[in-house]
């Protein structure tokens, strides 16, 4: 299409035009108008064509251009050559473009034909793949739809096989396990009883061993101090029986002084009845002189005046008559009294001398008691010695009980332990066969619970486990309380009672 | 008739048939979901792309009489570019009907793919 031209002044056009020009050109220098009217109707030809594309045009430009040929004559000699070269490369030119504009017809012809058949043709591809399309996706939804349906019914199959699984094989299961997990929660809680009442036991028997081991303590302190009171006693029974030998002479010498005191106051005793008869006399000689000095005062009266120095006297001989009788009265009285106290000192004397010899016959007697108490006490002393050494003994043998009803308690204890461990094991194992508390949360708790108690390994937090390790000469693997006692009974499992003795004759022997 | 198996072979049993079905019709299962997540990629690969290839193709034909109009009436070098390109398009388009069709092994599909090329040299 470049080549026949894209506008007037380019291609084939281009050219046609320029060989029309030198023509005019060539033709513009000659007089004579008929070439240029030959000229005028071969450019209107040329419009004819490219404006219409009718070849008819095309024809008559080519009569044209042979008629302007014939006309060469009126063109001058100089310019008929070029003049016939311009016809004929014009004459080129329209061949050319006539032949290019009929290639262009038919090439859009062509053109326009084959994009006629693509689209239907597209088309047709197009209804082919839709109706593949849809013939593929139905097959692929049919498939997929029986097979999702196979697998629905495998999985109900699956389902319903399982709910038979476990109507057939969970109470397989779970009923003997539920029977061991009954036989184990009673023997747990047999255990756990029994483990308790000798926990108690020993608790109760260490504490009484410690009270006692506490009382044998005291006695033995008490029977020392007795010990040494006992010597002391002897010790102070043998002072007691020499003071006493000493009292008895004691005794002997105040009886006799007694004696003698006796026979003084007989002596005193007589002396003073002597005194009295004495007193007496005395008395009598003033009343005599009284009754004389009476007498001469009345005869000093009868004589009157001459009298009244007599009168004076035989008043003043009364007056000491009186007194003298006063004074002999007084004294009789006094020695009355002594008499009587005489008489009661000898008495009280025989009654002292009677008690005297009593507390000598008493000292002898206590000499001899007091002789016995030293000789028993010597001997009491000898068992108190003896007694203290069985005391002591019996609190050794006695802290040594008290040590081993402390084992034994924690050993209880330890057994106790073990029992609300297997316990509370026993009711995750139920938790997790019958459901329930415990059945998850200590699922791990319980393989190490069972992993422990199986000995095959040992709880997380050694130290804070219920149930520590007894054995610590066997490491880390843990030792139950019948394996230890077992083991410290030559290999044979022994029982409580056979360890600690809960009887009241046992205890006797014990 | 299990009273006289143990209870791990029991557990071993009763989980393994469970494990057994469920694993076949997870398989079956997961099979279905490959072969149609497979086929629907078939299909998308071929029979909807080929669908989409071929409206793709009207559209580059009618682009190409859209530029020889324009052409004609401007005659403008730039709507011969158009129709080139159109034409390339188009041709390409073709060609991948046809591999498609050769995967999919729609053997007229493929005839009729190379028929349009061939139109479009020409």
């Amino acid at each position: 299409m470049e080549y026949r031209g894209l506008d007037r002044n380019s291609g084939l056009h281009g050219k046609l035009r320029d060989s029309a020009r030198q023509l005019d050109a060539v033709i513009a220098r000659i007089r004579n108008s008929e070439p240029k009217i030959l000229l005028l109707q071969l450019t209107g030809h040329e419009k004819d064509y490219l404006l219409r594309g009718d070849e008819s045009f095309a024809k008559q430009a080519d009569g044209v251009l042979a008629r302007m040929t014939g006309k060469v004559k009126v063109i001058a000699e100089t310019d008929r050559g070029q003049y016939l070269s311009h016809i004929e490369e014009y004459r080129r030119n329209l061949e050319e473009l006539v032949s290019q504009e009929r290639k262009i017809k038919t090439l859009v012809e062509n053109i326009r034909d084959n994009t006629g058949k693509i689209e239907p043709a597209a088309r047709e591809i197009e209804t082919r793949a839709r109706e593949s399309a849809d013939v593929n996706s139905k097959a692929v939804l049919d498939t997929a739809k029986s097979r999702t349906d196979t697998a629905t019914i495998l999985g109900f199959l699956a389902l319903g096989l399982g709910v038979l699984i476990g109507v057939i094989i969970i109470p397989s299961i779970t009923r003997p396990v539920t029977q061991v997990i009954g036989a184990l929660t009673s023997g747990a809680e047999q255990v756990a009883s029994a483990s308790y009442q000798v926990a108690e036991s020993s608790r109760q028997m260490a504490e009484g061993a410690s009270e006692q081991a506490s009382s044998l303590e005291e006695t033995s302190a008490s029977l020392e101090e007795m010990s040494s009171m006992t010597k002391q006693n002897a010790d102070n029974a043998k002072r007691a029986s020499a003071m006493a030998n000493d009292a008895k002479g004691s005794a002997e010498k105040g009886r006799d002084a007694m004696l003698r005191m006796t026979d003084a106051i007989s002596r005193i005793k007589d002396s003073s009845d002597k005194t009295a008869k004495i007193i007496k006399t005395i008395d009598e000689i003033a009343f005599q002189t009284n009754l004389l000095a009476l007498n001469a005062s009345v005869e000093a009266a009868r004589a009157g005046d001459a009298g009244k120095g007599f009168a004076v006297v035989a008043e003043e001989v009364r007056s000491l008559a009186q007194r003298s009788a006063e004074a002999a009265h007084v004294t009789a009285n006094l020695i009355e009294d002594s008499r009587k106290n005489a008489d009661n000192g000898v008495a009280v004397s025989a009654e002292v001398a009677a008690i005297l010899k009593e507390i000598a016959d008493g000292v002898v007697t206590m000499t001899m008691l007091i002789g016995e108490v030293s000789a028993a006490s010597n001997e009491q002393a000898l068992g108190i010695e003896q007694v203290n050494t069985t005391v002591s003994q019996m609190d050794k043998v006695t802290q040594s009980n008290a040590a081993n009803a402390e084992e034994s308690a924690s050993a209880s204890e330890e057994l106790t332990a073990q029992a609300k461990e297997l316990t509370e094991v026993v009711k995750v194992l139920n938790g997790i066969t019958v459901g329930g508390e415990g059945s998850s949360a200590n699922g791990n708790g319980l393989m190490n619970r069972l992993a422990y108690l199986s000995g095959y390994g040992a709880p997380h937090d050694k130290e804070k486990s219920l149930v520590p390790p007894i054995d610590e000469d066997d490491g880390a693997k843990p030792v139950s309380v019948e394996r230890r006692l077992g083991a410290s009974r030559g290999g044979r499992v022994v029982r409580p009672e056979e360890v600690i003795p809960l009887d009241d004759h046992e205890l006797k022997d014990f | 008739m299990f009273k006289s198996l143990r209870l791990s072979v029991k557990l071993i049993l009763s989980f393994g048939i469970l494990l057994l079905i469920l694993g076949v019709a997870l398989s079956l299962f997961k099979y279905s979901s490959n072969d149609t997540n497979r086929k629907f990629k078939d299909l998308l690969r071929a029979d909807v792309a080929i669908v989409s290839r071929a409206q793709d193709i009207e559209l580059a034909e009618a682009n190409c009489r859209n530029s020889e109009k324009e052409f004609f009436l401007t005659l403008d070098k730039k709507y011969c570019a158009s129709f080139d390109r159109s034409i390339a398009n188009l041709k390409a388009e073709a060609g991948h009907i046809i591999e498609l069709a050769r995967e999919a092994e729609y053997a007229d599909v493929g005839v009729k793919a190379s028929k349009i090329a061939g139109l479009a040299d020409n």
